[in-house]
């Protein structure tokens, strides 16, 4: 029994964690199966001419009349609405997912598109890719909440960490929560080539020292990322060594209120060794910068940038928690040596020092996760996995 | 009203600047220009204290002969009355706060305000930073509340969150928000978990989404058994009486009275080196550290629990620092001495 026609629901089109994965899966789909894909993207964004060239794409809310539909619903639940924004969602949304019928199975990827479920004509079964932990499943609609229960036949966790909260707290039966660790098309971050004159170009434009190493982070600027823990390790590092260490991160908003803070942060702490670039339209490039990547988030199920510099032979280092020590513990003993307790400044710093002052411990540490990365997390060996058990959902 | 001194606040919650006016208008109140009348624009726990100093109802109608706005977050008010009335403004906030000013408060602080009160130095300095005229401000820095525990009051405390005589209590006190770096207590108490003599708690409000933040930093860090949030106390007497070392986390606060009112119950204050804790660590009031150096904030406190004779002289500094420039009687007779000043104008405009 086969897939023969998947709806891929995506909350937005961001160059962001999960729309990149349900891209990935998507393409591989589309490449390899017979299964005919349509793309659902409830926001539009940089990503979705890239679903376009892979499948059948429908953008929502692409007329005026359902954007305005759009605002007053969201506008109405932000008020604390429980009921008037109903009707809006209904005049909205209804006649735009009208055509979206007779499909196998509807793929919500991430929590945000699962609103959708109730306005979707309805299909053989149902699926939720959770990309998320516990307070962003916490700060979501009570509504969303229970639909999150009730609506889909089965879940699909990025992570350990994802699948525990789902079973262990929002009491999901276990046996139909399947885990599927992200994964990435490894390809062009294992055979990216530095680009000497590029890494100068950029090394200038940042006064970095050839002899200065990199400790990079990336993503969004918010709590949940945990940018004002990056800037505390970059202090801690500097507090611990006399070698010239440049903290960057890559992506972000420097604009919003977070960024505001975070620059009072960076003032106060008179950290002019931490860098936020903001978005950068080639991040690869960036990324070739680093040394080593430090995850420093407060809440992260797994996140893809860590499979990038993985992939690229950056070692991490990162917090116990969420899902990425499942990475660095599964790739082996030297990744592994990355993983600290939460919270605990001191020890990421030598961590950090040590991988920058141990070539021994960096190659080892790096090549093992590269290794495990291309083995475990490449779209050609996961994306397979993954379609193998919604297609016996399916069946 | 006609004449007299028209009082606005922002806000009546039980936070610093409101305590803070109430502190002020209640020992001043004979000496301020009559009648007094107090306009609230928020509502709090502290209202019918701070409506209770009014010797007359606020109708918004009439022109009185001063006016005072409490914290820069009320100053662009003062566009909504006559462009004779002099004004005070009483700046208890600093740099990010007062960068999230909006325009009109701003341009009050700026054009409309004939007296900014500032509460210490870090704020003056970036309230010119901002454009005021530096001939326009004055230092009034915040007079200090002494706590009143009582042995019951604080033997209760220690009981509620059972802290044994062979422990400590670590406590950190404040609306738990971003600015007051609650965030950064729960790292310091990671650090200092080793020691299983130590207790953690945090007074003060906590609003929904700082709490579920900080709540998952706890759990993440596998402190839920350890660290204790309380939320909003009447009265922070016996928890800072309870406390053996007062953690300061905050990024910003021009003038916390929170470590002189600790002082005076005898416990001593960590903290990081910025706002109003750069002078008391100068004068060691406090022992401070670089922000956001978390690690060196946890081996501050366990200097001043282990140090019997450094907790001791750090409570002296800190005590001595608050009875010279922080006592009840001197800033009050200050603070009536400008409103006056003003209101004599005042009634010369008119």
């Amino acid at each position: 029994m086969t897939i023969r026609r998947l709806l891929a629901v995506s909350h937005e089109a961001t160059l962001t964690g999960a729309p990149m994965n349900l891209l990935h899966l998507v393409r591989w789909i589309s490449e390899e199966t017979s299964t005919e894909v349509h793309v659902l993207i409830l926001r539009d964004g940089p990503l979705r001419h890239r679903f376009e060239e892979v499948a059948e794409t429908t953008v929502l809310d692409t007329s005026p009349i359902s954007a305005a539909l759009g605002t007053v619903q969201q506008g109405l639940r932000h008020l604390g609405s429980s009921r008037a924004w109903k009707p809006f969602a209904e005049l909205r949304l209804r006649p735009q997912l009208r055509s979206l019928s007779g499909f196998d199975l509807v793929y919500l990827n991430s929590l945000g598109s699962l609103s959708m479920l109730p306005y979707l004509p309805p299909a053989r079964h149902v699926a939720c890719h959770v990309h998320e932990l516990q307070v962003a499943l916490t700060t979501q609609p009570d509504d969303l909440q229970d639909l999150l229960r009730t609506g889909p036949d089965v879940w699909i966790a990025a992570s350990h960490a994802v699948r525990n909260m789902l079973v262990d707290e929002t009491r999901l039966p276990a046996e139909r929560v399947l885990l599927h660790h992200e994964f990435i098309d490894t390809a062009p971050f294992v055979n990216h080539r530095p680009d000497a004159r590029r890494a100068n170009r950029m090394r200038r434009e940042l006064q970095l020292h050839p002899e200065t190493a990199v400790v990079m982070g990336a993503g969004t600027i918010d709590w949940r990322k945990g940018t004002e823990l990056f800037i505390q390790l970059g202090t801690e590092v500097r507090r611990r060594t006399r070698h010239p260490v440049r903290f960057l991160w890559v992506g972000g908003d420097l604009t919003g209120v977070d960024a505001q803070r975070l620059h009072s942060d960076l003032t106060r702490a008179d950290a002019d060794h931490v860098t936020f670039l903001g978005t950068k339209p080639e991040p690869l490039d960036w990324f070739e910068l680093a040394d080593v990547f430090a995850l420093t988030s407060h809440e992260d199920p797994y996140p893809l940038v860590c499979l990038e510099h993985a992939a690229m032979g950056h070692p991490l280092v990162t917090y116990r928690n969420g899902g990425m020590p499942e990475l660095l513990e599964a790739a082996g003993p030297e990744a592994a040596l990355g993983v600290v307790d939460f919270l605990d400044v001191g020890a990421l710093a030598e961590r950090t020092i040590a991988l920058l002052d141990s070539e021994t411990l960096y190659q080892q540490a790096a090549a093992q996760l590269r290794a495990h990365v291309i083995a475990e997390h490449d779209v050609a060996v996961a994306a397979p996995q993954l379609y193998e058990d919604l297609t016996r959902l399916s069946s | 009203m006609n004449g007299g001194l028209l009082v606005i606040a922002h806000e009546a919650t039980r936070t610093g600047s409101p305590a803070v006016l109430l502190r002020l208008l209640t020992a001043a109140r004979d000496d301020l220009p009559h009648p007094i009348s107090v306009r609230l624009l928020a509502d709090g726990p502290l209202a019918d204290d701070l409506r209770a100093v009014a010797t007359t109802p606020s109708d918004g109608t009439g022109r009185p002969d001063v006016v005072l706005v409490n914290s820069a977050l009320a100053a662009g008010e003062l566009w909504r009355l006559p462009d004779d009335v002099p004004a005070a403004v009483y700046v208890h906030e600093q740099a990010i706060a007062l960068g999230e000013l909006s325009d009109d408060a701003l341009r009050a602080l700026r054009e409309r305000a004939a007296v900014v009160l500032s509460v210490s130095e870090a704020t003056t300095a970036d309230l010119l930073a901002l454009g005021v005229a530096a001939d326009r401000i004055r230092l009034l820095p915040p007079a200090v509340h002494r706590p009143d525990p009582t042995d019951a009051g604080t033997a209760a405390v220690r009981r509620e969150l059972s802290v044994r005589d062979d422990q400590r209590l670590v406590l950190g006190c404040g609306v738990a928000a971003w600015r007051k770096g609650a965030d950064l207590f729960v790292p310091t108490c990671a650090r200092l978990a080793g020691r299983r003599e130590l207790v953690f708690a945090w007074v003060g409000q906590r609003h929904r989404t700082e709490r579920r933040r900080l709540d998952h930093d706890t759990r993440a860090a596998g402190l839920d058994e350890r660290v204790r949030w309380i939320g909003e106390v009447d009265d922070t007497s016996n928890w800072l009486a309870a406390a053996d070392v007062l953690l300061m986390c905050s990024r910003e606060d021009p003038q916390p009275l929170v470590p002189f009112e600790a002082a005076y119950c005898g416990t001593p204050t960590a903290g990081f080196d910025v706002g109003g804790l750069v002078t008391m660590g100068r004068n060691g009031g406090a022992v401070t550290v670089p922000f956001p150096d978390v690690a060196g904030l946890a081996t501050a406190a366990e200097s001043l629990i282990d140090d019997t004779a450094l907790a001791r002289a750090t409570v002296d500094a800190a005590t001595a620092l608050a009875d010279r420039h922080h006592d009840l009687t001197i800033v009050a007779a200050e603070f009536a001495a400008v409103l006056n000043g003003l209101a004599a104008d005042g009634r010369t405009t008119e």
